[in-house]
């Protein structure tokens, strides 16, 4: 037995967009069966709309958390719906709800989450150099089974993490000098 | 009077004593209007013909000292009680889109800006606009977020547009604002 998950039509919806791409239509099913393509963020937007869970990230976030760096485009979905997502960009799942908001924009906190699983060190440096929600974060840490990763960089300098039960992959004062070797050039303060 | 206001004045009154032209920018003209989001620079619009003269003008003050000039920026420092502080010169042709540099200061004095006791000082839509205008205008969104949750109003970005469309240059910060926009409902959820 396998368990699958599968995208079928609301009633509200007289038009499918384009972003669904029919997959069956078995005769004793009366509800077609969808699959979702998402290849940019125009996409990303239309998928939205038509209520499907779906947060974008691209290198613009790693500017506005202050540690500019080139990463993949990405597009994160709940773990449920990995299946049915058919695209040629960076897939990543986010095992909560919470931080789907009926936007593609993601809060920065959930940006910082993402970024542990992507660069730790890049999430530890945008602790740093940002005033974020602390008590969101560290929900959201646990949520996505993120301990390890956020120990690894020392997060526990922020946030109330099991630190004892990791040991931490980087000295501190190894951490702190790469991170710093990538400082935000501003022309305005 | 708080630190950031008595320094700004101490500058001003240095800035007129040796003759240079300036407008107040950034966070220092959101302050001086009363708003409180913890900045700690100064930072001044100057003319081109300011901005050639520089050199010569700050060498007969013994307050300042220069530390950097690049293309679109000078910095400075400024001993002020009993410690240099950071004051930042910028140059105007940066943000004036299809006007002239000249033609963008007139336009922010006469338009965008009140005289006070220390001079002209931006109106924070200028700010905003000047922090959306840079290329790596994303490092900013952060800086406008907290000024609006220090109390500036969301609807300035209709006045920034209106700068924009003033300036030619609505194309380029239609979008970005947009975004910004979208980010910080994101953030405020």
């Amino acid at each position: 037995m396998k368990l699958t998950s599968e995208l079928q039509k609301s009633q509200r919806y007289e038009n499918v967009p384009e972003v669904f791409i029919e997959i069956s239509r078995s005769p004793n099913r009366p509800k077609k069966k969808f699959n979702l393509k998402v290849n940019n963020e125009k996409e990303a937007k239309k998928a939205s709309k038509a209520g499907v869970p779906i947060l974008w990230i691209d290198h613009s976030y790693t500017k506005i958390l202050r540690y500019p760096m080139k990463i993949p485009e990405t597009i994160i979905v709940p773990k449920e719906y990995r299946d049915v997502v058919r695209t040629d960009l960076n897939l990543n799942t986010f095992e909560a709800e919470t931080p789907f908001n009926g936007s593609i924009i993601p809060r920065l906190e959930d940006v910082v989450v993402f970024m542990l699983t992507l660069d730790p060190l890049a999430a530890r440096a945008m602790m740093d150099r940002n005033e974020l929600d602390h008590d969101y974060l560290q929900k959201r840490i646990y949520q996505e089974n993120l301990e390890e990763e956020a120990v690894d960089v020392h997060l526990q300098d922020y946030l109330s993490l099991p630190y004892e039960e990791f040991d931490a992959q980087f000295d501190k004062e190894r951490l702190l000098k790469i991170i710093n070797r990538n400082k935000v050039e501003e022309v305005l303060p | 009077m708080k630190e950031i206001n008595r320094l700004l004045k101490e500058v001003c009154d240095e800035l007129n004593e040796i003759g240079l032209d300036y407008l107040v920018v950034g966070g220092s003209a959101i302050e001086a209007k009363g708003y409180e989001i913890g900045t700690e620079d100064i930072d001044f619009v100057i003319t081109p013909k300011g901005f050639d003269e520089i050199d010569d003008k700050l060498e007969k003050s013994s307050r300042f000292r220069m530390i950097d000039k690049i293309k679109t920026m000078i910095e400075t420092k400024f001993f002020f009680e009993n410690a240099w502080r950071t004051v930042e010169f910028l140059d105007p042709g940066y943000f004036s889109g299809e006007r002239s540099p000249d033609e963008f200061i007139d336009y922010v004095k006469r338009y965008r800006s009140n005289k006070e006791k220390v001079g002209y000082i931006a109106d924070p839509e200028v700010v905003f606009f000047m922090r959306l205008m840079v290329t790596d205008w994303e490092i900013y969104v952060q800086k406008i977020m907290r000024d609006i949750k220090a109390g500036l109003s969301i609807d300035l970005f209709e006045d920034v547009i209106r700068i924009s469309e003033n300036l030619g240059v609505r194309g380029k910060i239609e979008p970005r604002v947009e975004k910004t926009k979208e980010i910080i409902d994101a953030q405020m959820m």
